[in-house]
C-alpha cells in the first residue's frame, strides 16, 4: 500500500490558515523562522482577509502550510512514497521530496507570485468547467480561438474537470457556447491571473534564470510533474518542471493517475485540504483520500494506519 | 545433395538451452531453484534480446518472478522482448526503465495504461503490437515463440509437476509454446509439496520451479457489488432480456464484465422467471465465475459454465457445483483462457458487452485519450467469426436475405447508458481511439468492437436491431433513435424513427411491453454481496473489500 502527499494550489487558501498552526510546534516555528528571515516580516500577517487578496501572500501561505503539514505528518510516522503539488503546491512538494530547500522555495515562490501578479493586472482570469473531457473541449477551443482572443486549457484536473484561462470577455463567449451544448457546470474562479498558459512564458523564463544557479538535491521521494504528468526522479527534471509549469497546462489528472498506477492507494492532502481530496475521491473510487487540516493529526494517522495495514 | 553440409546445425536452439542450463547447474537442485538464487539463475538463463513471456494474466500475476527480473544486472540481461497478455504491475514496466527490457507485445494494460502510453512516447519502450488474446496466444506458436517463460502455479512437486488449480488461465498455453520449441520454462509456485491435488502440467514441460516468498498476486476483477446496480442498469437489462435473449432464444453466450451485465445475471431468476424463460435462454456460458451468476445457478437457470480464469472467493462454491463448472479430479475449478477464448469466438451465439464510446457507425472503444489499455479478449468474442458452420436458432435468425448461401451471424450486443456518469455522452462523432492512434503512432486505431460486427445496441431508450438495417444511413438512423439526448441522439429524425419502429429495426420499451417504472431494484435477485453469500449457502467467500456489511 503506497501513500502520496498532495499539496493544494491557489484557491485552497483560507483566512487565518497560518495563525491556526500551533505556534509551539518546533516544526512550525522552524519554518516560520526561515520564512520571516527571508521576508523580513511576521508571517502571521500574510493570511488576513485583506492580505489574501494578493496573489503573492496566497502563494507564500500555501508554500508555508504545505511544507509544515508534510513535516508534521512525516514526524508522526507517515512516510510518503510520492509527492504531488498542484500548481504552486509543486514547490512544497519539491521541498518535501528533498530536491529543494525551504529557503530556496520561498525565494522562488515570491518571485513567481510577484511576476504573476504584475503580468496581467486586469481583464484576465480563469474559469472552471465541469462535465467536458479534454477531447470534447478541444474542437470548441480551436473554433473559438479562430475568431476571438485565445482561450487556453490551463488545468486538466480530472477526466471531466477542466480549467481554462484567458481574457474574461473571450471566455464568456466560449462558455456561452458550452452551456448551450450541455456542459454541466461553469464557474469563474477568483483568480485574476491567466496561469498555466503561454501568456506566462516570461514568468517561466525568469524562474528558469533564478533556478539555474541553485544547487538542488537528488529527490528522496519521487515527485509528480504538473507540466508533463510524469513521475520525476532527477534534479534536472524537477528543476525544469518548477520553472516551466507556470506557463504550461497542469496535467493533474495524468500525474495522479500515474501515481495510482504505481500503486498509491492512500492520498493525503496537506492543509488547507479539501479541493484535491474531492478530485482524488471522484477520480479513483477505491482509494482512501484523507484531508489533513492541522488540528486532526491523530485522526489522520489512525485512518492512514488502518488502511495501510488492511489487506484491501 | 548440397544439404549434406555437415557444418549446418539443426539443434542450435536446443544446444543453447543446454548451454545455459549447464552454466547455472550449481544454482539448482535438479528442477528446484532456491528463492535466494533466482536472480543469479535468471542471469544465466536469460540472454540479451530473448523473447520472454512474463506471466501477467488477467487475474494471476507471476509477481515473485517479475520482482526477481527487476533485480537482474542490466549489463548481463538487456534488450529483452517481452510478450505479456497483461501488463498489470508497476514492475512490469520498471524493467524497461532499468534497460533490462526493450520491446513489448501485449494484449491488455488496463491498470498501467497511462504509463505504457507515456513510456512509448518517451521512447523508453518499443511497441511490438497490441493484440487480442487469441492473436497473442496464436503468435506464441508462430513468430513470438518464447526463449524463456516466467510463469506462476499454485503448487509443484519436486519433479516439477504443476498444480495450477482454479487459476490455470493461460499457463498451459504459454508453457506449451515454450517447452516444445526448446525454450526454458521457469515457474514460481506458492509451495512445493510431496503430492499434488492433481497434475495440470507435467514435469516434462517444465525446467525449473522456485518456491516464492509469498503467494502470487491475484486480483478479483469479476466481482460486481449488486448494491451499485442502478435502475437504469435494470431497465437496460430488462430491454436486453426481452428484446434480444427472448426474441432470438439465445442459449449460449458470454457476458463482458460490468453493471449492465451484472444486472442481467440478477434479473434472470426474477424477471426472466416471470417471462417463463427458464431453460429457454442463457443456459450455456463461457464466463469467469461471476458471483452475480450465483442466484441464476441456484435457481436452476444455468446448465454449464466454462471459465477463462478463477475468481477470488468463488473457489468453494465452484467446487461444490461440478455439474455446472469444469472441475478436476481434486474437485477444484479448471479454467483455461485460451480454450475459453476459442469457445467465446466460435462456439457461442452471443456476446454481450458494454463500452465507453460508440460512433455513428456503431464502432466502439473503451480507449481514453492518452491511455493505451489494449484489448484483452473482448474483440475475440465481440465479432462475427465468418468461418462458423454450426447452425443454431439465434445464428440463423440473423439471416436477413433470401440468398440460399446466406450465412447466419453471431449476436454481438452492446449495452450502454447514453451518458456515462450522467454527463459524458457515449454516442460520439469520432472515437477517442482515432486520436490515440495518431498520438501513439499505431498502425490501426484501437477499436474494441467494429460497427459491422455489432448486431444490437441497447440503451435506456430502446433496442437498435442493427443487423436488420439496410445500408449505412439506416444503420445510423437506428443508432440515433436510441442515443437519447446525446448530440448523435438529437440528430435523430422523428419520421425515420417512426418507420424504423414499424419495421422492427428499433424498439422502444413500450414496443417490448416494458414500462420504465417496472425497472426497480426490488427486481434484483440479490441486492448486495451479503445476499450473494446467502444464495450460495455460505460457499461464496468474498474478498475483504467486498465485505461491507
Amino acid at each position: 500500500m503506497k501513500t502520496v502527499f498532495l499539496f493544494p494550489g491557489q484557491g485552497s487558501q483560507q483566512v487565518g490558515m497560518l495563525n491556526a498552526l500551533p505556534a509551539g510546534d518546533p516544526i512550525v516555528k522552524a519554518v516560520f523562522d526561515d520564512a520571516e528571515s527571508f521576508l523580513q516580516k511576521t508571517v502571521l500577517t500574510l493570511d488576513t482577509e485583506a492580505a489574501l487578496t494578493s496573489t503573492i501572500n496566497v502563494q507564500l501561505c500555501l508554500l508555508i502550510a504545505g511544507v509544515i503539514s508534510a513535516r508534521q505528518l512525516i514526524h508522526k510516522g507517515i512516510q510518503p512514497d510520492f509527492v504531488a503539488g498542484h500548481s504552486i503546491g509543486a514547490f512544497a512538494a519539491a521541498v518535501t521530496s528533498g530536491a529543494l530547500s525551504f529557503k530556496q522555495a520561498i525565494k522562488l515562490v515570491q518571485l513567481r507570485a510577484t511576476l504573476m501578479q504584475d503580468a496581467f493586472p486586469i481583464d484576465y482570469g480563469m474559469t472552471a468547467l465541469i462535465g467536458f473531457s479534454e477531447n470534447r473541449l478541444k474542437p470548441y477551443l480551436v473554433r473559438h480561438n479562430a475568431n476571438h482572443s485565445t482561450v487556453y486549457l490551463a488545468n486538466i484536473n480530472a477526466a471531466d474537470q477542466l480549467i481554462i484561462a484567458g481574457r474574461v470577455d473571450s471566455m464568456e463567449i466560449l462558455t456561452g457556447v458550452l452551456k448551450r451544448d450541455g456542459i454541466q457546470k461553469i464557474k469563474r474562479l477568483k483568480m485574476p491571473v491567466p496561469s498555466h498558459c503561454e501568456l506566462l512564458a516570461g514568468v517561466s523564463e525568469a524562474l528558469r534564470q533564478a533556478l539555474e544557479p541553485m544547487q538542488l538535491n537528488q529527490p528522496a521521494i519521487p515527485y509528480a510533474s504538473n507540466s508533463t504528468g510524469r513521475l520525476l526522479k532527477t534534479v534536472d527534471a524537477i528543476r525544469k518542471d518548477l520553472w516551466s509549469s507556470v506557463s504550461s497546462t497542469v496535467k493533474w489528472y495524468d500525474a495522479t493517475s500515474l501515481i495510482y498506477e504505481y500503486g498509491a492507494r492512500i492520498f493525503i492532502e496537506m492543509q488547507p485540504a479539501g479541493v484535491l481530496t474531492k478530485i482524488a475521491e471522484s477520480t479513483f473510487p477505491d482509494i482512501k483520500a484523507i484531508a489533513f487540516n492541522g488540528d486532526d493529526i491523530d485522526r489522520v494517522y489512525q485512518l492512514w494506519n488502518d488502511f495501510n495495514t488492511s489487506k484491501i | 545433395m548440397k544439404n549434406q553440409d555437415s557444418t549446418i546445425s539443426w539443434t542450435r536452439k536446443r544446444d543453447e538451452k543446454n548451454r545455459r542450463i549447464n552454466a547455472m547447474k550449481h544454482l539448482a537442485d535438479k528442477a528446484i531453484i532456491k528463492k535466494e538464487n533466482i536472480v543469479e539463475a535468471l542471469q544465466y538463463l536469460l540472454q540479451p534480446g530473448d523473447k520472454v513471456v512474463l506471466e501477467g494474466d488477467n487475474q494471476k500475476q507471476a509477481s515473485f518472478l517479475s520482482a526477481a527480473l527487476l533485480q537482474v544486472d542490466p549489463a548481463k540481461v538487456n534488450k529483452l522482448h517481452m510478450v505479456m497478455s497483461s501488463i498489470s504491475l508497476p514492475e512490469h514496466l520498471d524493467i524497461f526503465e532499468k534497460g533490462i527490457a526493450e520491446k513489448i507485445d501485449f494484449s491488455f494494460a488496463g491498470s498501467q495504461s497511462l504509463r505504457v502510453a507515456q513510456m512509448l512516447e518517451d521512447g523508453i519502450l518499443k511497441m511490438g503490437e497490441i493484440h487480442t488474446y487469441l492473436e497473442l496466444y496464436g503468435r506464441l506458436f508462430i513468430d513470438l515463440i518464447p526463449n524463456v517463460a516466467l510463469v506462476a502455479a499454485d503448487k509443484a512437486d519436486r519433479f516439477g509437476n504443476l498444480y495450477t488449480g482454479p487459476n490455470t488461465e493461460e499457463t498451459p498455453t504459454i508453457i506449451e509454446a515454450t517447452a516444445f520449441k526448446d525454450g526454458i520454462v521457469i515457474v514460481q509456485v506458492n509451495e512445493i509439496v510431496d503430492e499434488l491435488p492433481r497434475i495440470d502440467i507435467p514435469a516434462s514441460w517444465v525446467d525449473f520451479v522456485v518456491e516464492a516468498d509469498k503467494p502470487y498476486q491475484l486480483e478479483p476483477l469479476f466481482t460486481r457489488d449488486p448494491k451499485n446496480i442502478t435502475e437504469l442498469h435494470i431497465l437496460i437489462g430488462m430491454l436486453t432480456i426481452r428484446g434480444v435473449y427472448e426474441k432470438h432464444q439465445v442459449k449460449s453466450l458470454n457476458h463482458g464484465i460490468g453493471f449492465n451485465t451484472a444486472a442481467i445475471e440478477l434479473l434472470l431468476p426474477t424477471y426472466g422467471e416471470q417471462l417463463g424463460l427458464k431453460g429457454k435462454i442463457a443456459t450455456n456460458w463461457v464466463l469467469n465465475p461471476h458471483p452475480t451468476l450465483i442466484p441464476a445457478i441456484e435457481s436452476g437457470w444455468v446448465d454449464t459454465v466454462h471459465c477463462f480464469g478463477g475468481e477470488l472467493g468463488m473457489e468453494q462454491y465452484v467446487a461444490a457445483r461440478p455439474d455446472v463448472f469444469f472441475t478436476g479430479k481434486d474437485g477444484s475449478l479448471r479454467s483455461n483462457r485460451a480454450y475459453a477464448q476459442v469457445a467465446g469466438q466460435y462456439a457461442i451465439d452471443m456476446f454481450v458487452g458494454s463500452t465507453l464510446q460508440i460512433d455513428r457507425n456503431g464502432n466502439s472503444s473503451t480507449v481514453i485519450s492518452g491511455r493505451l489499455a489494449g484489448f484483452g479478449g473482448a474483440p475475440n468474442m465481440g465479432h462475427d467469426p465468418h468461418g462458423r458452420r454450426h447452425s443454431s436458432p439465434p445464428w440463423l435468425d440473423m439471416i436477413t436475405s433470401k440468398d440460399p448461401l446466406a450465412r447466419g451471424r453471431k449476436l454481438v450486443v452492446q449495452t450502454v447508458e447514453t451518458f456515462q456518469n450522467g454527463n459524458t455522452p457515449v454516442f460520439v462523432e469520432s472515437l477517442d481511439a482515432v486520436e490515440v492512434a495518431k498520438q501513439a503512432n499505431l498502425a490501426v486505431a484501437p477499436v474494441m468492437i467494429y460497427g459491422d460486427d455489432v448486431t444490437h445496441v441497447v440503451t435506456e431508450e430502446g433496442v437498435a436491431y442493427l443487423y436488420k438495417a439496410e445500408g449505412i444511413e439506416e444503420r445510423q438512423q437506428a443508432l440515433a433513435a436510441i442515443a437519447g439526448v446525446t448530440p448523435i441522439g438529437r440528430s435523430a429524425d422523428h419520421t425515420a424513427t417512426k418507420s424504423l419502429r414499424e419495421r422492427g429495426i428499433v424498439a422502444f420499451p413500450e414496443d417490448l411491453g416494458i414500462a420504465r417504472t417496472q425497472a426497480k431494484r426490488t427486481l434484483l435477485a440479490a441486492k448486495n454481496v451479503s445476499d450473494l453469500v446467502e444464495w450460495s449457502g455460505g460457499l461464496y467467500n468474498p474478498p475483504a473489500k467486498f465485505k461491507n456489511w
